[in-house]
């Protein structure tokens, strides 16, 4: 078993290893949409990174963005755009679950796995892909 | 003997086919056109539950669900055989889990796909004659055509019933034949 930080983004749940989530921010939507970097309390820069236009349908009310979460990852900050303040839970990730073949390339990169709970999928984040998300999507 | 056993051969063995045909919308095509399973194939059609979508998928990918402990990715057919158009997403009204008749490179496991259907999935009993009949000189249409999956196609008053090849899609590999078979047409 694993503690979790547990993500709603675009109405799913994605999990990050504890020690990689360092606060977590509210978001004020009417202010901050398109930012492309938010200034920490501290004094440093986190890169936004906002999953949820990738998640495609209409989110639902409950799961419109509200919070920041900030990730550290070697060094440099993360801002993740989610709804609610997100949760900790205890997972067990012993077997996690790996796309279906079906996904490659960048899909595959972003989520390496997945955790099933009961009916709930957790879908992990690979930090090092979460990184570059924001060139990938000015790519496309 | 009446009408009804028309499906019935000399030997009392039924020549007529059971399938499940999904509504299948394709832009060139004024008529109706299904793509067809066999009883086969389908493992179970599920109601509607939630689908977990992936970041950075392909269209034609709407996400994966959980089947007994296992992922399994769901398709849309409009948008695979769409791909250059823009489809709007209605939805699905049922979950039709199939088997692709690969395996896992990894795993060995034997591959299934989840079909989201817009509109219930039918179950039709088809008559051998039908499926054998020659073709009217009626070509499958070119979207169907260009999705590198289409393995058959009988037309029929004004659309068609297609068979389809998923094992690609399940196996992350169509992207790869498209291109090459793009490649050879030019």
């Amino acid at each position: 078993m694993r503690t979790y930080f547990l993500a709603l983004i675009g109405g799913q749940w994605f999990g990050l290893d504890t020690e990689c989530v360092t606060n977590v921010g509210i978001y004020n939507e009417s202010k901050e949409k398109g930012k492309k970097e938010l200034l920490l309390p501290d004094g440093n820069l986190a890169t936004v990174c906002d999953l949820q236009p990738l998640l495609g349908g209409e989110p639902a009310s409950c799961a419109c963005p509200s919070h920041y979460l900030i990730i550290t990852h070697q060094g440099r900050f993360i801002a993740l755009v989610m709804a609610g303040k997100g949760r900790f839970a205890m997972v067990d990730d012993t077997s996690p679950r790996v796309l279906p073949p079906a996904f490659i390339g960048i899909a595959r990169e972003l989520i390496p796995g997945a955790v099933i709970n009961c009916t709930d999928v957790i879908l992990q984040l690979n930090l090092e892909a979460l990184e570059k998300v924001n060139d990938w999507m000015a790519s496309r | 003997m009446g009408q009804g056993k028309e499906t019935i051969t000399a030997g009392g063995r039924q020549a007529g086919i059971r399938a499940f045909l999904v509504s299948l919308a394709v832009d060139d095509v004024a008529g109706k056109v299904f793509c067809l399973f066999s009883q086969s194939q389908v493992v179970e059609i599920l109601g509607l539950r939630p689908i977990q979508r992936i970041p950075f998928s392909p269209a034609y990918l709407e996400g994966v669900i959980n089947y007994f402990d296992q992922l399994l990715p769901v398709i849309n057919l409009d948008k695979l055989c769409n791909r250059t158009a823009n489809h709007k997403d209605e939805g699905h009204r049922q979950l039709m889990v199939i088997r692709t008749g690969s395996v896992d490179p990894t795993s060995g496991e034997p591959l299934k796909v989840v079909i989201a259907a817009r509109t219930k999935v039918r179950l039709a009993k088809l008559s051998a004659q039908l499926l054998t009949a020659p073709c009217t000189g009626r070509e499958a249409p070119l979207s169907l055509k260009n999705t590198g999956i289409l393995r058959g196609y009988f037309p029929q008053d004004s659309g068609g019933i297609a068979l389809i090849d998923l094992s690609r899609v399940a196996l992350g590999t169509l992207s790869e034949v498209v291109v090459a078979e793009g490649k050879q047409v030019d």
